[in-house]
């Protein structure tokens, strides 16, 4: 399945990436569109049964995937793993749990979600007869631009002892949307302020931490492989450079250089770290230290995959930074990644309590 | 929180110019430019709404004066002996707003160090060119055109290859130049620039010191084509393009300063560039401190702000000790610039070797402060309105220029290890 990812980023996206840039109606739409139905990722996504009977192997093919998805491009890599991880969440709930509250599940449709792990909820639910109510000011959801159909909102509930997340369509009276905001990176995948005025939602689940660590160990998985694909065309668009570029005074090729074969040898290096850390995470999802070693790979994969590609610019130079080659994209895209999935420092801050059982460090 | 005045600067050899000046260009910044700036990226190709700002600073301001001898209706700042030091805070202060103005602004200069520093003034080159800057109530900007196609980093690298990769010819017939060759990449080219300073070779092949020429161009000579900017990661303000100059006929005399000469002085050229750079991370730092401290002191997490978290204060002190050891380093560095008598000549390998070290120190540590920033402020640190991530994606070309890291590393190995192989 990696590999016919890897094709359709080879003849959707690749080739036409010097023409569109980052023209998601041009291009990057259509390709998802391609990938989701034509490549199957989207049936995938949303079987009925698992794709495959060991946990692990699931996470394994996912996490390849999305290293694939992130090498064609990082913003449709984030909508997959957002998606990925509602799914996974979804899936947790059950069947018969989940039908009867989420009849309109949005298969194919981007959620954005409201949520950053460990935080305090910034929405709020309440009910009034059969209906869930969702309030909250100038919130931020992931993915939350123009093609977002519903919000999946983790809300607080005054009587309730643990948060609920409620999907709220964007069709709904009291939602509103703002323009997408300018950022860094991530063209696919734009974010937008969203304002709900209790407005109702479809349906409404607890989310209490078993799912928000289930959700945010995907969500790390999901953008663990988005990183690594993004280093991995990182260093393919660096090798290209080196093997094409002749240094005058020597004549010889870039590549020939002692000092510049070194750091691209950094960035090789980097590149194998994280796809090994990626895997040994995929293989550990489902085990009981899942989701701190989820968090702690996606921190480091993260943090490694900027360092490596600012490596490759300083190389490149100007080259690095001209939008023409495309490296710059994908340093763009990967600092937007970490900025969207929250500061390292609180999050090792939380580390510290469930490791060490450190207590109000957060308060 | 204390105000940027309280970050480090050394009060003993302030220039006589930052009192009057530093106050003006910052008002300057936080009426023209601060209020703007998030608009900037998409004015990339136009700079409709950036050519404004420019024109205040350039023209009303009348900075762009700031370098020319006196005699010819300049400020005189290349003949006074703060140079380094006058330039270091009109160019941290334009950054504070904006590095790719402050890029473009205090390149616009970098030619006409060629000819405007004591003690290589060509006075009549300076008065020829003079005019537009001094006398015109247009913002005027110069570019220095050295890097060419393939392999771009060896012109700078004198060390090793003496201009000998240098494929832009320049051709004496009776008493005039003509120049042949292909530039990218100066700052302002992309149709900006007025006057270029182009490096070429009257031997082509040759690392003869004499044979490496540094000839002033007007734009608007024949023959001369700018093409159209490059679209890059940030950077707005500072256009690029390619340059080409196919036979462009100059006057004999617009040759900055002769044979060996130019190569020599060329260096002080580096190393006003090493300057401006660390100027211009200077600058920023200023604003991410301010920023930073704005952002960390209003959100809560938990009953506290940012700021109360140990953990994120740990943070904090990490990136205003290095906010405090660039800024100073960076005076220094100017300060070394100005005392000839105690630090040697600006163009000696010692201070290029020196200023290649501040340089890549204060743009490695200015790229970690930034990526430390943006991660405290989690998903506002990536909107543009959060103010810091243009800062980070403008910044990084500062750290990839003249060069790039490589050569920065090799020149420091050579000179302070004696390095003979590199």
């Amino acid at each position: 399945m990696a590999r016919t990812v890897r094709r359709w980023a080879d003849r959707e996206v690749v080739p036409h990436r010097t023409t569109h840039g980052e023209d998601a109606e041009a291009l990057l739409e259509p390709a998802f569109a391609v990938l989701r139905e034509e490549v199957g990722l989207g049936e995938m996504l949303h079987a009925e049964e698992a794709v495959t009977d060991d946990a692990a192997d699931e996470a394994l093919l996912w996490a390849l995937c999305l290293e694939q998805v992130g090498r064609a491009d990082c913003g449709l890599g984030l909508l997959l793993a957002v998606e990925l991880s509602l799914d996974r969440v979804g899936a947790d709930y059950g069947t018969e749990r989940l039908a009867p509250v989420l009849p309109r599940l949005p298969v194919g449709d981007q959620v954005g979600l409201e949520s950053l792990g460990g935080r305090a909820p910034q929405a709020t639910a309440r009910q009034e007869a059969d209906t869930w109510l969702v309030t909250g000011e100038q919130l931020s959801p992931l993915c939350s631009g123009a093609a977002a159909r519903s919000f999946a909102v983790v809300c607080a509930e005054p009587d309730a002892a643990e948060p609920l997340v409620a999907l709220v369509p964007v069709q709904a009276p009291g939602v509103s949307v703002g323009p997408p905001i300018l950022q860094t990176g991530l063209a696919a995948a734009t974010n937008a302020r969203v304002s709900l005025a209790d407005a109702p939602a479809e349906g409404v689940l607890p989310f209490g931490p078993r799912e928000r660590a289930l959700l945010d160990r995907w969500l790390q998985l999901a953008c663990s492989g988005v990183c690594t694909g993004a280093l991995q065309m990182g260093l393919e668009i660096l090798t290209d450079w080196a093997e094409s570029r002749v240094i005058k005074g020597k004549g010889q090729p870039f590549i020939h250089n002692p000092l510049i074969a070194e750091v691209m040898a950094e960035v090789a290096e980097a590149l194998m770290v994280c796809r090994a850390l990626l895997q040994d995470l995929a293989r550990r999802m489902e085990t009981d230290g899942g989701s701190a070693a989820a968090g702690v790979a996606w921190r480091h994969i993260s943090t490694t995959v900027e360092h490596a590609l600012g490596r490759a610019m300083e190389l490149m130079g100007s080259a690095g930074y001209a939008r023409e080659w495309q490296l710059e994209r994908y340093w763009r895209d990967v600092r937007a990644l970490r900025g969207l999935l929250g500061s390292p420092t609180l999050a090792r801050v939380a580390l510290a309590t469930e490791l060490f059982g450190s207590k109000g460090v957060l308060a | 929180m204390k105000s940027i005045d309280q970050i480090t600067r050394p009060l003993e050899y302030l220039s006589p110019l930052d009192r009057i000046l530093g106050p003006l260009v910052r008002k300057w910044a936080d009426e023209e430019v601060i209020p703007h700036r998030r608009s900037y990226d998409e004015d990339w190709r136009h700079h409709r709404i950036i050519e404004p700002a420019f024109r205040k600073l350039m023209v009303d301001l009348g900075l762009q004066r700031l370098l020319f001898p006196r005699e010819v209706g300049g400020w005189g700042l290349g003949t006074s002996g703060y140079l380094g030091t006058g330039a270091f805070r009109i160019f941290e202060e334009v950054a504070r707003a904006d590095s790719a103005m402050a890029v473009a602004f205090g390149v616009t200069f970098w030619p006409l160090v060629m000819i405007c520093n004591e003690p290589h003034v060509n006075l009549r080159l300076a008065r020829e060119v003079a005019p537009m800057f001094c006398e015109g109530d247009e913002p005027c900007f110069a570019a220095n055109a050295m890097t060419e196609p393939q392999g771009g980093a060896d012109i700078e690298n004198l060390d090793l290859l003496g201009g000998s990769t240098i494929q832009t010819s320049a051709r004496l017939d009776g008493d005039e130049w003509v120049i042949n060759g292909h530039k990218l990449w100066p700052t302002n080219s992309g149709g900006v620039a007025r006057l270029f300073g182009v490096v070429c070779s009257t031997n082509p092949g040759s690392d003869d010191p004499d044979d490496f020429a540094l000839i002033f161009v007007p734009a608007d000579a024949e023959g001369v084509t700018q093409g159209a900017p490059y679209e890059k990661a940030g950077m707005a303000a500072d256009k690029n393009g390619d340059v080409w100059f196919e036979d462009v006929r100059v006057p004999a005399w617009y040759r900055a300063c002769g044979p060996g000469d130019d190569l020599e002085y060329f260096k002080e050229v580096i190393s006003f560039g090493n300057l401006g750079s660390i100027a211009f991370v200077s600058g920023v730092l200023l604003d991410l401190y301010e920023t930073l401290g704005r952002f960390t002191s209003r959100v809560k997490v938990g009953s506290r702000p940012l700021q109360e978290h140990d953990a994120v204060a740990a943070v904090l002190a990490d990136i205003i000790r290095d906010v405090e050891v660039i800024r100073i380093t960076g005076y220094q560095y100017a300060r070394m610039l100005d005392r000839p008598d105690l630090y040697g000549a600006r163009w000696s390998d010692e201070l290029v070797a020196k200023g290649r070290a501040y340089k890549a120190f204060a743009c490695d540590r200015g790229m970690e402060a930034l990526s430390a920033a943006l991660d405290l402020m989690e998903q506002r640190g990536v909107e543009r309105d959060g103010d810091l991530e243009k800062h980070w994606r403008d910044l990084k070309i500062i750290q990839l220029w003249m060069g790039g890291k490589q050569l920065c590393q090799m020149e420091i190995a050579r000179w302070f290890f004696d390095c003979q192989t590199l």
